[in-house]
């Protein structure tokens, strides 16, 4: 215990000797973890917008007039057998007549004295299939079902989801890499300017027999300290900012969007992990060319 | 205790010594004399260890510098005792906390720490200082620290290099006495200093660096 508290002491000591530094790099971490954290929230909220479009994808397939009533649940096992289609309903003449009169509020079959809508069937994808290409080849399959005159689907709209959420992806890994990158290299740098500020105390440490990993001990344990610490600013700020949000804008508020304690922990564990395994790096090189 | 067996060492093609053979037994005090640049500080790294041998091989107790691993030095160094001319003392810390700083990198625990460093200061005659800064000590009471920081790990050997080269005469001579004491409780000392008045006063086994190799001499000649 006391051999924890030496070299606790000793890490304080080490970020108060570089304080610049050290403030400089908790700073960096807690921007970029505020930042990464914001993206995370804010990708998953977008997520859950995405998969909400995306479960009201769905296509019809319009059926020729001539079919009997076999000939129809022909088509429906057709369909159901057919992969990624999780579902389908029959809508007849008379219930997409009722439908336009529901939306359009005139009975088609007294303006026109016959019912021109075809029957058709609504169709369900599987998840997995809930993309542009997958609905592509969902429809292809089942134009080729005898007595299928055709079918549509919102194409459009399924190519813009893909492309946001490729977008999406695309600019959270390479922003939030570029983030971490820096505050890696921010906590690196910290950690060599402590390291060649104690240059004598890491002399004298060699000169008496302590141990390599004691030697590197106070600087893994401040390097920890640097990301516990812009970890724990960073969830709290994310916390703050939501809870504001929360408290002013009760109503307009959609979706849920405080996250679970889970995700406060993350955040200050993964800024930790990364205090450590920059400073791992620094105190590997540094330690080493203190000692030559 | 400290055999040297044809050690030869050489920096950038330069060459340092050859054929050093030299054997120190536990509990002597041997002297290392030689011209300023002849090589002292290098023999002292080399035995212990800082420095590893062009040829050649340096044994210390158990350890050889042929077999011994980068990463286990610090269990050799935790039986020596070494002084620096400039004492290579923790500027922020206070007289006591020095010591214990020492100790707590060895691993001791925090009773023993506290009893081993009263101890050495008591012995160095500094226990009166034991909270004062660094700053506030003399020269000779710097290297008083130094020394009380080595021994109260209780080393097999002290490695003095020029403990005396920033101190006036009366002080070195207080600094050797102190180094005598040591040693007849049993620790080897080894001491390389340029300077010959001392040994003259305070006589003992004498080697000396010269061509590139070490010839015991008779300190009275010096």
């Amino acid at each position: 215990m006391s051999r924890f508290l030496f070299l606790l002491r000793e890490a304080f000591s080490g970020l108060g000797r570089a304080k610049l530094s050290a403030v400089f790099s908790i700073v960096m971490v807690t921007l970029a973890f505020t930042l990464l954290g914001s993206f995370y929230l804010t990708s998953v909220q977008a997520e859950k917008f995405m998969d909400y479009l995306k479960g009201k994808v769905e296509l019809e397939a319009f059926l020729s007039d001539s079919l009997d009533a076999q000939q129809t649940h022909d088509i429906r096992s057709a369909l159901l057998a057919t992969k990624g289609i999780s579902g389908v309903t029959y809508v007849s003449k008379d219930d997409a007549a009722g439908i336009f009169k529901e939306e359009f509020g005139q009975d088609i079959r007294s303006v026109l004295d016959f019912n021109p809508l075809p029957a058709s069937f609504r169709i369900f994808v599987a998840d997995r299939y809930k993309n542009s290409s997958g609905v592509a080849s969902i429809a292809s399959r089942i134009e080729k079902i005898s007595g299928v005159e055709s079918v549509k689907y919102r194409k459009i709209l399924l190519t813009l989801i893909d492309r946001r959420v490729k977008l999406l992806y695309g600019v959270m890994v390479g922003f939030g890499g570029a983030l971490v990158l820096l505050s890696i290299f921010l906590v690196y740098n910290s950690m060599r300017l402590a390291i060649s500020h104690k240059k004598r105390i890491i002399e004298t440490m060699k000169l008496v027999g302590a141990s390599r990993s004691f030697v590197r001990m106070p600087f893994l344990l401040g390097g920890m300290i640097e990301g516990f610490a812009g970890g724990a600013i960073a969830a709290g700020a994310i916390y703050g900012v939501l809870h504001a949000a929360v408290v002013l804008m009760q109503d307009n508020i959609l979706i849920d969007v405080m996250p679970r304690p889970e995700f406060f922990a993350s955040v200050v564990g993964l800024a930790t992990l990364l205090g450590l395994l920059s400073t791992l790096f620094a105190t590997r090189r540094y330690i080493k060319e203190a000692l030559s | 205790m400290i055999k040297c067996t044809n050690l030869a060492f050489a920096f950038d093609d330069h060459l340092i010594f050859s054929e050093v053979n030299l054997t120190i037994q536990k509990g002597e005090f041997v002297y290392i004399v030689g011209e300023t640049g002849c090589g002292k500080t290098t023999l002292m790294r080399l035995i212990y260890m800082d420095l590893a041998p062009t040829s050649g091989v340096v044994k210390i107790d158990a350890f050889s510098s042929i077999s011994v691993k980068r990463r286990s030095l610090y269990q050799l160094r935790r039986k020596l005792g070494i002084i620096f001319q400039d004492y290579k003392l923790l500027d922020d810390r206070s007289v006591f906390d020095n010591i214990t700083f020492a100790l707590q990198a060895v691993g001791y625990s925090s009773r023993d720490m506290k009893m081993q460093a009263t101890q050495a200061l008591t012995q160095v005659g500094l226990i009166h200082r034991k909270n004062s800064p660094i700053s506030e000590l003399s020269g000779g009471e710097q290297q008083r620290l130094s020394i009380a920081r080595a021994i109260a790990k209780d080393p097999i050997a002290i490695l003095a290099d020029e403990p005396t080269g920033n101190l006036d005469p009366a002080t070195s001579a207080d600094i050797l006495t102190l180094l005598k004491k040591i040693n007849l409780g049993g620790t080897t000392v080894l001491l390389a200093t340029h300077n010959y008045e001392l040994i003259r006063k305070f006589p003992a086994r004498t080697i000396m660096i010269k061509n590139y190799k070490c010839e015991e001499l008779d300190p009275f000649t010096l």
